[in-house]
């Protein structure tokens, strides 16, 4: 967790309350008709082992005491459930370590869990899991309530296994990774927020940033603790090239990449990475306009290189028509005012200008995804709220 | 019993609003308060301090949205009662989680303490204003309903990586947003 301002969590925290009902009742209604019902699964209970179904029956009379003392056919359920996710929990190995992960997720964290082992229980008539998580150095031994698999209680332990682990893992590694990597792991700083997946995305943004327009492509990924702050290692294979990337997980920059191209023979062969020759390649085969084309169209509208580095454009992509997302606005320039009512595909961007200071949001553009024509441009008149639109 | 006709209940101070209102709301509220603690009992304390609210709020308060105008209140209950629970020591609840993801929102330039409560509720509902409604109802369950990123999932259909990715773009956008906004104050 970063510390960079304590004392602004519970202000933002109270702030979220007072957000608008309109958004509450939208979230609420987001998941009214998707909701599945969760139900005791009677297949199952038909072919479990003859101890489970006794331990079942065990469970059930628990139950019954449950009802009898709380009047509260919630409890019930939940023993029944528990029960289920215990004989579960006993026939397949990987769900303790699905259970483990998820239960690291839930504290914060999101990184491939060493070991993790689980025991069901009950605490008074509350089912129970105890959780043993072995990762980043640490162990944790945790107390999860069965039914919701909230977590009731923590303890952190050094881990003496850790270094040992984090050895082997270097000697396999270092002859795989396309980069060179720090020499000492560093446990205790080398953890950051972002997710492996988050880490995909950020390669993938930077690709197609650069005009790859990539649809098919396949991904792999995985936490690096070799590296101080630790790194997620992405490698991704898409038009007969493979890319590698390691991306901080602290501040989600990539910090190494390489293109490396398929040859013929299956062998790889490290090239600096040619984004015009992949321009070139992809662009007849695009159904949309890359980001990148996006922003250079900004760029020509508003009056800027797009390679300035005083300035930072950001381009969204939205697929779904304006008049069908319930957008009405954006930064107070209404739909209407955009040029983007009749077309489906679109892309809106934000000119940013760099410096010292910090950046500062001063232009607005949104440009057909198709046809890569700007719609429509503003300039800020000082406030976020304010525009001026730019002649055509 | 539609929501309108609860709240003319309210308006008459006809006591049988109060059985409608727990009737209709009283499972999500108190779902929404178990997010929040880790103790039922505790939720189920904060579901009957919302029941008294809302008797005593409506009238004057007229709600547009009383689910909505409900869950509100019973969040904001919720967190006090953890507060006042890990001030005594009473609770080792696992809020830990939303704390830090909390923390990634808080621009670095800019102290919130700065911000008017009023202007931060306006900066926060412009800012949700622009966002893409899917992802900004993802955002409201997770902060203002505090739900597991593993419950949004079920709930919506998209991965959970999905969800993760959601969330962790918004909160950038957020902080950056706050940042811009801190400026002009």
């Amino acid at each position: 967790m970063k510390n960079k301002n304590a004392d602004g969590i519970p202000i933002l925290k109270e702030a979220f309350g007072e957000i608008d009902e309109e958004y509450i009742s939208e979230a609420l209604e987001l998941s009214s008709p998707r909701r599945k019902e969760r139900t005791v699964n009677k297949k199952k209970l038909f072919i479990i082992p003859l101890a489970a179904a006794i331990l079942l029956a065990a469970l059930s009379v628990s139950a019954v005491a449950a009802v009898a003392s709380l009047a509260d056919s919630e409890t019930a359920e939940k023993v029944i459930l528990a029960a289920e996710d215990y004989i579960v929990m006993n026939a397949d190995q990987s769900e303790k370590e699905d259970l483990g992960r998820a239960v690291i997720s839930d504290l914060g964290y999101d990184r491939e869990v060493m070991e993790s082992e689980a025991d069901f229980g009950f605490s008074g008539l509350r089912p129970i899991y105890n959780v043993s998580v072995k990762l980043g150095g640490y162990s944790y031994l945790l107390v999860m309530d069965a039914a919701t698999k909230k977590v009731l209680s923590c303890e952190r332990n050094a881990d003496e296994s850790w270094e040992e682990h984090v050895k082997e893992e270097r000697e396999k590694r270092n002859s795989e990774l396309p980069f060179e990597i720090s020499d000492k792991p560093n446990p205790d700083s080398a953890l950051g927020d972002l997710t492996a997946d988050e880490a995909a995305d950020i390669l993938l943004d930077y690709l197609i940033n650069d005009g790859c327009g990539f649809e098919n492509y396949s991904l792999g990924s995985e936490i690096n603790y070799l590296t101080d702050p630790a790194t997620v290692y992405i490698s991704l294979g898409h038009g007969g090239y493979i890319y590698h990337a390691l991306i901080d997980t602290v501040s989600g920059e990539i910090v190494k990449y390489r293109a490396e191209e398929m040859t013929e023979d299956s062998s790889l062969k490290t090239e600096d990475y040619d984004k015009d020759y992949h321009l070139h390649v992809h662009a007849d085969s695009r159904e949309y306009i890359s980001r990148i084309e996006a922003k250079k169209a900004v760029a020509a509208k508003v009056g800027i290189n797009a390679y300035d580095e005083g300035y930072w454009i950001v381009c969204s992509m939205t697929k779904v028509p304006i008049a069908e997302s319930g957008i009405k606005s954006f930064n107070g320039v209404s739909v209407s005012e955009t040029g983007l009512e009749d077309i489906g595909e679109y892309y809106s961007c934000e000119v940013y200008s760099k410096s010292a200071d910090g950046t500062k949001l001063e232009y607005l553009a949104f440009v057909d995804a198709k046809t890569g024509d700007v719609r429509s441009a503003f300039k800020s008149k000082g406030s976020l709220t304010e525009w001026e639109r730019l002649k055509e | 019993m539609e929501d309108t006709e609860i709240i003319d209940l309210l308006f008459k101070r006809d006591q049988s609003a109060v059985a409608e209102l727990c009737g209709k709301y009283c499972r999500l509220l108190k779902k929404l308060s178990l997010n929040i603690l880790d103790s039922a009992s505790d939720a189920e304390e904060c579901v009957n301090d919302t029941l008294l609210a809302l008797w005593n709020s409506i009238p004057p308060n007229n709600p547009d949205d009383l689910r909505a105008y409900s869950c509100r209140i019973v969040r904001n209950l919720s967190l006090k009662r953890l507060e006042f629970n890990l001030a005594k020591k009473r609770s080792r609840n696992s809020s830990v989680s939303f704390d830090s993801e909390i923390a990634l929102m808080i621009p670095d330039s800019v102290s919130l303490e700065e911000f008017r409560r009023i202007d931060l509720k306006i900066a926060i509902d412009r800012f949700l204003e622009d966002v893409d409604p899917t992802a900004r109802a993802v955002f409201v369950k997770r902060y203002f309903m505090f739900e597991r990123i593993s419950e949004i999932s079920e709930d919506t259909g998209f991965s959970q990586s999905k969800i993760k990715s959601m969330l962790s773009r918004t909160r950038d956008r957020l902080r950056k947003y706050l940042e811009q906004e801190g400026e002009t104050l």
